[in-house]
């Protein structure tokens, strides 16, 4: 079957079938999609090719489009798809497959042909899918940060109805030294120091600071108030939290400077913006694509049109003639086996037929397109106005070839319309929809554009034609499609070229080349700009790096957590040995070698604690150059770093290392290091779920590292009980998680994108004795 | 003779008595829009002929016919109805109708319509 | 009826009568089950009162779906079908008897049904509307969507709309009882096509 040729120019799929679902065009669009030839699907049962097809679906909505005379629909979000295409991303991929929204129209009613357009949905569904999820992760580390915040106190005070109790020194530090001796004699409550968020006057609402710590152990809330420093006025905000002892009054306040972290979190709420402003984008984007699918639509109405009007080609050379099935409906006569031109003029009433057969005989002889009028008798004896329109095809040397349209004028109303329709399919077709044309002569000069490629471009007609088509800079930039060659030797490749304000235009670019009536050749460039689509696809790349960096801050949180831990030991020893010294001063018992022992163990726990800062800045470091690393060391400082606040959850990491010499392998160390803490504390959180089981059960995290030829493994195993088998397989997509809502679900991911497409390595997870093994591979460099 | 055609929709009515009229000569029409009225109207004109439409509001046009059926009226029924499910003609005949005419009629159809149940 | 004459009121009437007889037909083959369906109301109100008379329907504890699609050309404008989603799934479950790869639990299944009757009655409605005046009305895919009340007021604000034709549909499959609510919005030159198009129709019916 013959179908208008630009179904093959679309960026969307094109088929048609008939009421038995036997395919009779399939586009070129569907070729390269399916990997399916034309050649091959033609003439086949749809069903042959596509044996997942829902056939009560297809039934149905074929009913519905010979029945009611309406498009039926296929949305991509309910069903998914109608053809199983697998999707061709390779990274980041959301989807297995293609996802598709169909319109099923009629394409001939009388013989039920039915047209499916076939639109692809799947990078605007993914970006949607992404964009959502961000959003959810960044609360979740909003939340994850908040958290941390609250293990940090460093102002710690006891309360009993109003009266300070016990207080360490920080508190005398932000509150003053006479503070606590005020509080305790009535002098001042000690909620006059101390201001809320948004200037709540504290002291009209809770009276005493006792009342306002009761409210907020009520209402169980994470509290912030700020206190002005005495001397320089300047305000410290702190995040309190508070314990009440159940067998008395008493009350325990820790608190938290957040002065800097606050800041951290205005950097969280910048990202939030950001995002949201991202979503909007996405919306704009989504409102043009329905926009484009409504003038897709206007596309296949002109194709509709274009079926129902009769047309017949003929071969000046041999003769020869083929009828499309329009005019066999115009001459009313479906059976019609006409073999030759005048079996065709036999139709026309006898005063026209030696006008039109002189016209086609020119046209023959000299080339030109024609037109004529004239009336035909059909086989059922009806008498109908027609409008013949003649196009030329082809030399004279290889034999020219004439297509003759014949339009059925009966109905004047009609008349008007088909003329109406007729100008505008002809611009149409050459300024259909978003495909630019421009048409060059042998030389590459530009003589005939049409106004989608001048809208694309932004140039003026006057610009081009007569000009170079060196002027566009159009240059091949990828050569997927380049290998692709049609049957036919059409190329359909991906080029870019230039904006005439500079910008990089993207395009897929369909070269046919013609003779003309003239004998010279001349090319056709069809042109589509998919700018946009690359651009999405770019954006997503930026949203990748977004959230790794994201990830980043959640691992500082916990990092805060891990400095935390390590100090509480030097301090408390620090606070002893200064207690001593305080009280030896005091009974003046203080000599000056057992001070001088005190300071040395003082300065001992302040190079300990400084040690901590130095690592942990290292491993925080905005390091982001490739370079080659030790494997070793890097894995041992991480474990060194994360040992104490696991051994303090009950998890012992060893290392066992087949390494006999110095490894080194190419990346960013902090990525690794990264990666390295998140399957370190995926193992912890499964093996703290066991511990909530039994409490004596001993967790174990065991890091194997070996060598062999030139790739180096790293295998990280647990004894947390492994990982359900259904959940196996998807471990390393995007958004998933197995920790309900405290994972963030994009750990796995984001270490399967640094090992794997940052370090040309692999990562692989099985399940292997009592818990899970997640095994990296990388090349040794 | 008389005709009597029961339908809830006004419009359905006229139309449907415009193209009986053309059709059938010197035949007086009965009409409601009332399908409770249906009943005793058939009672006391003892029509020839009845044009019944199936979707009312209160009462079906199946109960109406099935009614009908139950009289020693010697009535004929031609059911019209924009319901062209098949299992509903089945019902419809099921019933005793002696013609079901789909909806939205024309000449023929209803030309049709009388020279079936005429005969 | 606002702007309607009594004439015209009783062909509309009629022309979706016939349309849903049609649409019917179309989903008592697809299910393989005897259906019927009432239109219970029928009025036009103006867009200004959509959303009041949108609350007044709608049962604020059910979750509804809300299947808006696009008409162009000869008449212009959007329907917007209101579901529950229990007779969403109700529906779902009727086709799932003659279908066996539709499950009612599946959230994606349920939207697939609910676009499917929701497509079938728009272009039911506005199909026959073009079918009997002779012109040409295109459809543009419909959309599904969780009901939000801010989205109808929204409608209002681009004041694009003029005219809304509510329909109050049940659809009775099997002793099923599926109800949704069918609101035709077109802009004001559509509104006075449509009222030219009913002319035409009783004319050429009841003339
Ligand atoms: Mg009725």
């Amino acid at each position: 079957m013959t179908a208008p040729n630009y179904l093959d120019h679309i960026l969307n799929g094109a088929m048609v079938l008939d009421e038995q679902c036997t395919v009779l065009f399939w586009n070129h669009w569907l070729e390269i999609q399916t990997g399916i030839k034309r050649g091959d699907i033609v003439g086949n049962s749809l069903y042959d090719f596509f044996p997942d097809i829902n056939k009560k679906l297809i039934e149905r909505k074929l009913r519905q489009v010979y029945a009611l005379n309406t498009p039926a629909f296929i949305n991509a979000e309910a069903e998914k798809y109608l053809l199983k295409i697998p999707s061709k991303k390779i990274s980041g991929k959301i989807y297995d497959y293609m996802l598709q929204n169909v319109v099923i129209s009629a394409y001939d009613k009388k013989e039920r042909y039915t047209l499916f357009m076939i639109y692809d949905q799947t990078s605007l569904l993914e970006a949607r899918v992404r964009l959502e999820t961000s959003t959810r992760l960044l609360e979740e580390q909003h939340s994850l940060l908040q958290n941390t915040l609250d293990f940090q106190a460093n102002v710690i005070f006891v309360m009993d109805d109003n009266k300070i109790v016990n207080y360490n020194n920080n508190f005398l530090e932000v509150f003053g030294y006479d503070s606590v001796e005020r509080v305790n004699s009535g002098e001042r409550d000690l909620l006059s120091y101390v201001s809320a968020e948004k200037n709540e006057n504290l002291n009209d609402i809770y009276g005493s600071f006792n009342n306002f710590i009761l409210d907020s152990l009520n209402r169980n809330r994470l509290n912030k108030i700020s206190v002005a420093d005495k001397n320089t006025g300047r305000e410290t905000t702190f995040l309190f939290s508070v314990r009440k002892m159940p067998e008395n009054s008493t009350i325990i306040v820790s608190m938290t400077d957040i002065t800097l972290l606050q800041n951290r979190e205005k950097v969280l709420q910048d990202i939030n913006l950001e995002l949201s402003r991202r979503y909007e984008d996405k919306n704009t984007e989504l409102k043009k694509l329905n926009f484009d699918l409504a003038r897709n639509r206007d596309q296949l109405r002109i194709a509709q049109e274009v079926a129902s009007i009769g047309s017949f080609e003929y071969s000046c050379a041999t003769g020869s003639i083929f009828l499309s099935h329009g005019l066999k409906i115009i001459f009313d006569n479906p059976d019609i086996a006409a073999l030759s031109l005048p079996d065709v003029l036999a139709y026309l009433k006898p005063e026209y037929r030696k006008a039109v057969s002189d016209k086609v005989a020119l046209a023959c002889r000299e080339g030109g397109d024609f037109s004529a009028y004239a009336e035909i008798v059909s086989k059922k004896g009806v008498e109908k106005p027609i409008g013949i329109h003649c196009r030329v095809f082809g030399s004279m040397d290889e034999g020219r070839r004439l297509t003759i349209t014949m339009n059925d004028l009966t109905n004047i109303k009609q008349l008007e319309n088909q003329i109406k329709d007729r100008e505008q399919l002809v611009s149409s077709l050459f300024d259909v929809a978003d495909i630019g044309f421009v048409i060059t002569d042998r030389s590459g000069v530009i003589f005939r554009v049409n106004s989608a490629f001048l809208s694309m471009t932004g140039y003026e007609s006057d610009d081009l034609i007569g000009a170079s088509l060196d002027k566009l800079h159009i240059e091949s930039y990828k050569s997927d499609y380049g290998q692709y060659e049609r049957d036919d030797k059409d190329a359909l490749s991906e080029v870019t070229l230039t904006h005439r304000n500079g910008a990089k235009l993207y395009a897929y670019m369909n070269v046919s080349t013609f003779k003309g009536q003239d004998e010279d050749e001349y090319r056709v460039l069809a042109l589509t700009d998919i700018t946009d689509r690359i651009n999405l696809l770019s954006e997503q790349k930026e949203q990748e790096q977004l959230l790794i960096q994201q990830s980043k801050m959640a691992a500082m949180g916990e990092m805060i957590g891990v400095i935390g831990h390590q100090w509480k030991q030097p301090l408390n020893s620090m606070s002893l040995i200064l207690d001593n010294i305080k009280s030896d001063v005091e009974d003046d018992m203080l000599d000056m070698e057992m001070l001088n022992i005190g300071i040395d163990r003082c300065l001992e726990q302040i190079h300990f604690m400084s040690e901590t800062i130095d690592d942990f800045r290292s491993f925080f470091s905005h390091e982001t150059v490739v370079s080659a690393f030790d494997l070793k060391s890097t894995v041992n400082n991480t474990v060194r770093l994360l040992s104490p606040l696991f051994e303090r959850h009950g998890t012992k990491i060893d290392i066992v290392s087949e390494l006999d010499k110095n490894v080194y392998v190419t990346g960013i160390a902090n990525e690794f290091k990264h990666t390295l803490m998140n399957l370190l504390s995926n193992s912890k959180d499964a093996i703290s779920s066991r511990i909530l089981n039994d409490t004596r059960f001993k967790g174990r995290i065991t890091i194997f590292m070996s060598v062999e030829d030139s790739s180096v493994f790293i295998t990280v195993c647990d004894n947390g009980g492994g990982i359900p088998e259904k959940v196996l397989s998807h471990i390393f997509k995007p958004y998933f998680t197995t920790k309900g809502d405290k994972g963030t679900g994009i750990g796995m991911y984001l270490a399967q994108i640094i090992i794997s497409k940052k370090m040309n390595g692999s990562i692989t997870a099985e399940n292997k004795g009592e818990g899970a093994c997640i095994r990296i591979t990388l090349p040794v460099s | 003779m008389k005709i009597l055609v029961v339908d809830d929709s006004g419009f359905a009515r006229r139309a449907l008595i415009k193209l009986i009229n053309e059709q059938l000569e010197g035949w007086a029409v009965i009409e409601t829009g009332e399908g409770k009225q249906a009943m005793p109207l058939f009672t006391e004109h003892r029509p020839e002929l009845v044009f019944l439409d199936l979707t009312m509001p209160e009462i079906r046009g199946e109960d109406i016919l099935a009614e009908i059926k139950k009289t020693d009226i010697p009535s004929k029924v031609i059911v019209v109805s924009a319901d062209i499910q098949q299992k509903t003609r089945e019902i419809v005949m099921g019933l005793g109708a002696d013609y079901m005419v789909n909806k939205p009629i024309n000449a023929e159809k209803i030309a049709e319509a009388l020279t079936a149940v005429m005969i | 009826m606002e702007n309607l004459s009594e004439l015209q009121t009783e062909a509309m009437g009629e022309l979706f009568n016939i349309a849903y007889g049609l649409a019917t037909s179309l989903i008592s083959d697809s299910i393989g089950m005897h259906s019927s369906m009432y239109v219970t109301e029928m009025e036009i109100i103006d867009i200004e009162n959509l959303a009041d008379t949108i609350a007044g329907v709608i049962d604020g504890d059910k979750e509804y779906y809300h299947v808006s699609q696009v008409f162009l050309n000869y008449l212009e404008g959007e329907t917007v079908m209101l579901m529950s989603r229990e007779s969403a799934a109700a529906l779902t479950e009727c086709y799932s008897r003659i279908d066996d790869m539709l499950d009612d639990s599946s959230e994606e299944d349920i939207k697939s049904c609910t676009l499917e009757i929701s497509n079938i009655i728009t272009s039911a409605l506005i199909g026959r509307i073009a079918d009997l005046t002779n012109t040409e009305i295109f459809f543009q895919p419909p959309e599904i969507k969780p009901y939000k009340t801010s989205e109808i007021h929204d409608l209002r604000r681009g004041s694009e709309f003029s005219q809304v034709i509510v329909i109050k549909v049940i659809i009775d499959i099997d002793s099923t009882e599926i109800k949704g609510h069918m609101y035709v919005l077109l802009k004001e030159q559509s509104f006075s096509r449509f009222k030219e198009a009913l002319d035409y129709f009783i004319e050429h019916y009841a003339g």
